[in-house]
């Protein structure tokens, strides 16, 4: 190589640079580079947090399974197979990198986000079409008929061949652009560099954790059901622990233990508040162990769309209340945990998926954001009302911050959403919502947020509203209305006294 | 004579050069002028305008502006702030759905690009259903409601945003009719297409996306506005004798159109690169880059407002800029920001500000190319402090004793020269990359080191590419 450089972390930093503009192309999608050789994940781009063990997780089954040579493609779907829910498509990609001096295989992995189905029945099959990892084309060429076959399955997402279709063809520019850097005689992308990368890292990462308090301690939460999420965290000199011993089995909330990972990396990112690249090097910070049937290692063919949503935020949510025991300078207002997940299902099978974000928890600087799911994925982004209205019939009658439901303090949290859907055509609803009871709560004397709840009014109704339940299915007529409040975030601080005088 | 001139209006720079300029030397030809730029925040663009044309001013003749207040005006709220009249229920909407910042998990996470404060937004009581047909009728008696506020509030401006404007603008049109009979200038979202706007991600589409534009496009009539003012003040007392055209929000559209339209005509399009004091681009020659005509234009003696064109194509921004900040971040080592800081308080070679960006590596290492309007800024004596700052930067890598700030600078050209780099490579580009902007013979040997492989070629007058291009529309018409 031509480079001269004085210090390795500038040769990192810039093959790190090239890694990330490079898979910034799939834009909201999750993208991974892999080294097989080493089985260890070189770059991980996470649009979400659920992806950030579970994508280089699903590519490396993928090449146990299918034998993978330059420019072949395969797929997978199965949450346990490095999968996070039925929803969330993996497709892998292999190529050989050309340098001059050596030649060595990455794998390209990208995670394409369909609308998730929910179930209240507790299995896999019921959320959707399971693909195992399988081929899907060589020489970056997909097979029409495993293409077919999946987009024919009854619970197969809408769209699927086109969206697959583009997201290989956008794939195949990125392999030939990785390829390409490969070739350049004055290029970074050399497997020593990235093996180095990943050491400089770990060494970067553990100059950021370092500044973390050393000690233990122990929290618990309960999920809606009443079971138990209990963590021990454990911070040594170089490591930080995750020990969920304890947590106990739930039959609605599921998810694996690589999701779990995940929740973990994500608050451990938010409390050290630098973005710490995902990859083998930084992983190696975080030991997370998980019991053996509890709901955050779920198995087989447990469904885990809910674990995937609302069991990220609450295992994210309890680390950082961990953290903030053992470090008062992490103390926040606790965020809203549930998106407030809904679903029509049309009588002609169209899928309607959305979720409502709850408020962020104040700091001990700025008040929380409204309507912002601070642990989920990205893309809890509501859908613009426009295409939700052209797409189904329905019509979304308002969107409102939703008054009174931020937690009190000096700085107060984040507002909840109400947002009301009107029914043009009879669909069966499926709901689910978490912390109800259990509300985000205040730090420093700042007040709790409330929580969420959903509320139907039936055309014809009189106008009465009914609470429903923490989660439940319902069949709805035209002109039913359905009400949707997602809850507030916690408040910071003693509220002041003015304020208290008025409330 | 008369000249044709080009005015292209930055947020910190202006420059100014002639049509058909051949030779820097204005003697030659007498409806010419030296091209010129200068800093905005030193000499105002009536002051700067004024001493460029000079002894011109009496002859008269065409100047064509374009500007980068499009997107400055929305950031940087610019102009008169105006109201947005909103469908019922959705008020709080667009704000809900602005970025969130950063991108990365946070304690304090940040809603950005709100572009108006709440309580200048207000619902109008009607409906449209997802086909266009009307589920509440609007009643022109809350018009009159509104009419009392908006005085209260003494905008003159309004942007209309309602549901399925775009499948049944009949709502919208009643509107616009109502306050425009009032004396209000009156923007309606039907009169914008879909596709990206400023403050939105790609994938943010619809009625967002529509609001966004409409509601830039009432801040950018207001900032336009006071530009020709002040164009108009440069030029008294000749202003009868110059005829202003006012073209797009994005100068580069108007570069790319003039490299790639002669090009496109005998098949020979290639990418540019396009390195100007501002801002970092990409233009690639697919039909998506390639603009066509301007979609407005106006004569600045005939209409009553400058017309603007914010649905302009958006080159491709890179991930480096000219005035990135050098920062320590997760790497014990200081390299470059992806955003932009502009230039207030300016690269530290400006004297003013302590933080170094992109600009101050080339000037420290000596490779800034000399630059008009922009040689006479550098403080020689800043070199120093490039370098101290560096070294106060670099003094935390682990296992490192001595440290050469000169050594660090060089690290970090390289850096920079490989952040331009990973675009080309994402474009898979090869063979011709044209360079333009003021930066471009600084950094086109860089270039040529880094991929020799390629070819770099400087346009004709790259430094001059932004002025020169907004003459093209005219000229191609």
């Amino acid at each position: 190589m031509r480079k001269s450089w004085n210090f390795s972390p500038y040769q990192t930093a810039s093959l790190e640079r090239l890694l990330q503009r490079l898979l910034a192309a799939f834009e909201r999608n999750s993208a991974a580079l892999i080294l097989p050789a080493d089985a260890k994940a070189l770059y991980v781009r996470a649009k979400r947090p659920a992806d950030i063990a579970t994508l280089p997780a699903a590519a490396l089954q993928c090449l146990q399974y299918v034998p993978l040579k330059d420019g072949d493609i395969a797929i997978c779907n199965d949450p346990f197979a490095g999968g996070t829910r039925l929803a969330d498509v993996s497709l892998v990609t292999s190529l050989t990198i050309d340098a001059p001096d050596e030649s060595f295989d990455l794998l390209l992995a990208v995670r394409i986000p369909f609308p998730p189905r929910m179930t209240l029945s507790g299995t896999l099959e019921a959320e959707g079409v399971r693909i195992p990892p399988m081929p899907l084309g060589n020489s970056g060429r997909l097979n029409r008929e495993i293409l077919n076959v999946i987009s024919q399955a009854p619970l197969a997402p809408a769209d699927f061949t086109k969206t697959i279709e583009a997201t290989v063809t956008r794939m195949e520019t990125i392999r030939r652009a990785l390829k390409a850097s490969g070739r350049d005689p004055n290029s970074d992308l050399r497997k020593s560099v990235c093996r180095r990368y990943l050491q400089d890292c770990k060494a970067a990462c553990k100059t950021v954790t370092s500044r973390l308090t050393l000690g233990e301690t122990t929290v618990t939460t309960n999920l809606e059901g009443g079971e138990l999420l209990k963590l021990r965290l454990e911070i040594i000199d170089d490591k930080v622990i995750f020990d969920f011993s304890g947590t106990e089995t739930s039959s609605t909330m599921q998810m694996t233990e690589l999701t779990t990972f995940g929740a973990c990396y994500q608050a451990l990112c938010a409390v050290v508040g630098h973005e710490l690249p995902a990859n083998a090097g930084t992983f190696q910070l975080l030991e997370v162990h998980t019991p053996a049937r509890a709901w955050i290692n779920a198995k087989s063919p447990a469904a885990t769309t809910r674990g995937a949503g609302d069991g990220m935020a609450l295992v994210s949510s309890t680390v950082l209340k961990a953290f903030a025991r053992m470090n008062e300078a992490y103390r926040v207002g606790a965020s809203a945990v549930s998106a407030c997940r809904v679903q029509f299902v049309f009588a002609d099978g169209r899928l309607f998926s959305d979720t409502t974000p709850g408020g962020t928890g104040a700091t001990r600087e700025c008040p929380g954001l409204d309507g912002w799911n601070l642990w989920l994925d990205r893309d809890t982004e509501a859908l613009p009302t426009e295409s939700a209205e052209t797409s189904f019939p329905l019509m979304v009658k308002s969107v409102t911050p939703r008054a009174g439901s931020a937690g009190r303090g000096r700085w107060a949290g984040g507002q909840g959403i109400s947002k009301s859907y009107c029914l043009m055509a009879p669909a069966r609803m499926t709901w689910a919502l978490e912390q109800v009871n259990e509300k985000a709560e205040g730090a420093e004397g700042g007040k709790p947020g409330v929580g969420c709840e959903i509320l139907v009014q039936h055309e014809g109704g009189h106008g009465e509203k009914i609470k429903l339940a923490t989660q439940g299915e319902l069949d709805l007529r035209p002109g039913d209305i359905v009400r949707v409040h997602s809850g507030g975030g916690g408040g910071f601080g003693e509220p002041s006294t003015e304020e208290n005088k008025s409330v | 004579m008369s000249c044709k001139l080009g005015l292209s209006v930055g947020e910190s720079f202006a420059e100014l050069a002639s049509a058909d300029t051949t030779s820097h030397d204005s003697t030659s030809h007498g409806s010419t002028i030296d091209p010129v730029r200068w800093f905005l925040p030193r000499r105002n663009l009536t002051e700067g305008l004024r001493e460029a044309i000079g002894a011109r001013l009496a002859q008269g003749g065409q100047i064509h502006v374009a500007s980068t207040l499009a997107q400055h005006a929305f950031r940087r709220r610019m102009g008169a702030i105006p109201a947005f009249l909103v469908t019922t229920g959705f008020e709080h909407w667009l704000g809900l759905q602005g970025p969130v910042l950063p991108e990365t998990p946070s304690l304090q996470p940040k809603r950005t690009g709100r572009p108006l404060n709440e309580d200048l937004i207000f619902g109008i009581s009607e409906r449209l259903r997802g086909d266009g047909s009307v589920d509440e009728a609007l009643n022109p008696a809350d018009l009159e409601f509104l009419m009392s506020k908006l005085e209260l509030l003494k905008t003159k401006t309004i942007a209309v945003g309602l549901l399925h404007a775009d499948k049944n603008p009949q709502h919208e049109v009643l509107i616009k009719n109502y306050f425009h009979e009032r004396g209000f200038t009156v923007y309606c979202s039907h009169e914008f297409s879909a596709g990206e706007s400023v403050g939105l991600t790609a994938e943010t589409r619809g009625e967002l996306d529509r609001w966004l534009k409409t509601i830039e496009a009432a801040y950018v009539w207001s900032a336009l506005t006071d530009l020709r003012q002040q164009i108009d003040d440069a030029l008294t007392p000749n202003r009868e004798k110059w005829d202003i055209q006012f073209h797009s929000a994005d100068i580069l559209r108007y570069v790319a159109k003039a490299e790639f339209a002669p090009a496109a005509r005998n098949s020979q399009t290639c990418p540019y690169l396009h390195l100007g004091l501002e801002r970092f681009a990409l233009l690639l020659p697919d039909t998506k880059s390639i603009p066509g005509q301007p979609i407005s234009q106006s004569n600045g003696k005939s209409s009553g407002q400058p017309s603007i064109d914010v649905t302009a194509l958006h080159p491709q921004t890179l991930a480096v800029q000219p005035t990135s900040a050098i920062e320590h971040g997760f790497w014990p080592v200081p390299l470059p920001t992806s955003s932009a800081r502009g230039f207030e308080p300016g690269p530290m070679a400006f004297g003013k500000s302590l933080q170094p960006t992109v600009l101050d590596v080339l000037f420290a290492l000596d490779r800034l190319e000399p630059i008009d309007g922009v040689s006479t800024l550098l403080n020689e004596k800043s070199r120093a402090r490039i370098f101290e700052t560096l070294f106060t930067l670099a003094k935390g890598i682990p296992g490192v004793t001595s440290i050469d700030p000169r050594a660090i600078a060089l690290d970090l050209e390289t850096t920079i020269t490989d952040l331009l780099n990973n675009e080309l490579v994402l474009h898979s580009l090869s063979g011709e990359i044209r360079l333009s902007g003021a930066l471009a013979r600084s950094f086109a040997p860089l270039l040529e080191k880094r991929r020799p492989d390629l070819r770099f070629r400087l346009i004709e007058k790259a430094e001059w590419a932004e002025a020169r291009a907004c003459c093209i529309p005219m000229e191609s018409r």
